[in-house]
């Protein structure tokens, strides 16, 4: 249910975008940004909204095709800028704050496009509740001055996806989908082959009607996580998955007993930093 | 033997203590940060609630080898 903090929220954020006069949006296609760019074109009009999409190998196929499908019936103008994160070694050797340096690339690059179109802002989706959990990126988007209106209006994922349900946007039960380089744990290389292998393996879990899950890869092994709602499913296709996952080259396909979660290879992250600290040394 | 190999027998302790039955208990992943046990996917959610103390003894993750697991399930 919609509050009436929540419409409070809302418009505040559209007081925010209706005090800028062009603006050109990060947009990956996901809830946040999706609704965020239906929002300014709402108060903006579609003539002073660019949205742009940063596309590499990090960037799951079918991600691209939902910012591309979304964009169309919003009728913006949607625009996709390769980036180049995968040429620098500070992102390849995926430290715990890989995403500085992703986000580093991306606004560098957005804010050259929109100097060059002549957008006065450069805007992310980042939301209220993206405060409270570890994001490196942030410093990058800081530095480069992108501003953040769903964050400033103070408005949570929660309200987002109630807000997108409203406006009719097809995102407003869209689950998260972080870029392929996520799947990897910190401190093993980000290489274009890694990054097909899982956007293949889970290209399998989602043709077996699987919905929200991550397959890690961990080397020889690849970890299938599945939201614990869904794993009768997962049960039932295990055979077909396990032997689909070995023909992408894993050696051994594990189901996490502890299910999907948001965030997982931040568990332990003190540990982890120590961890690639001491690999380093070696 | 290292600390790191006394963790296999240790988690089997632990699963014998619970009345687990399984197949095998092994590690996997780029540090042995995985533990993998082999048995009946009914038992996955016993399993979960074990996952903790399984954990406790250097694990960073537990897991079902799906392909040492039984289509059976409940």
């Amino acid at each position: 249910m919609i509050t009436s903090q929540t419409r409070a929220r809302f418009e505040s954020l559209q007081q925010l975008l209706s005090s800028m006069s062009s603006v050109c949006i990060g947009y990956s296609g996901g809830v946040d940004s999706v609704f965020l760019t239906a929002a300014a074109v709402d108060v903006l009009g579609g003539g002073r909204v660019v949205a742009v999409t940063g596309i590499s190998a990090a960037v799951p196929s079918v991600q691209r095709e939902v910012a591309r499908e979304c964009a169309r019936r919003l009728g913006v103008e949607h625009v996709e800028l390769h980036t180049a994160e995968l040429d620098d070694e500070r992102y390849t050797a995926n430290p715990t704050n890989r995403c500085y340096f992703c986000k580093t690339e991306l606004w560098g690059r957005l804010r050259v496009f929109a100097q060059q179109r002549k957008l006065a802002l450069v805007l992310d989706g980042s939301n209220a509740d993206d405060a409270h959990d570890y994001r490196p990126g942030r410093q990058a988007a800081n530095e480069h001055g992108v501003r953040s209106p769903l964050l400033e209006a103070g408005l949570t994922k929660a309200e987002i996806r109630l807000l997108s349900r409203e406006r009719g946007l097809p995102t407003w039960d869209q689950p998260a989908a972080p870029c392929l380089s996520s799947r990897l744990p910190y401190g093993i290389a980000v290489t274009p082959q890694r990054l097909r292998q899982v956007e293949a393996a889970e290209a399998l879990l989602r043709a077996h009607g699987l919905r929200e899950f991550r397959v890690r890869h961990h080397g020889d092994a690849a970890r299938v996580e599945v939201a614990p709602a869904e794993f009768e499913h997962a049960f039932a296709a295990a055979a077909e998955l396990n032997a689909g996952l070995r023909t992408l080259g894993f050696g051994s396909v594990l189901l996490d007993v502890e299910g999907y979660r948001r965030g997982a290879l931040n568990e332990g992250l003190a540990l982890v930093q120590l961890a690639t600290a001491e690999a380093a040394r070696e | 033997m290292s600390s790191r190999d006394l963790r296999v027998p240790a988690v089997c302790a632990l699963l014998q203590r619970a009345a687990i039955p399984f197949a095998a208990v092994r590690t996997a992943g780029h540090a042995d940060e995985i533990a993998v046990i082999e048995t009946e996917a009914a038992l996955l959610s016993r399993l979960a609630r074990l996952a903790p103390e399984i954990k406790a003894l250097g694990f960073r993750y537990v897991t079902l080898d799906l392909g040492g697991m039984s289509t059976r399930h409940a």
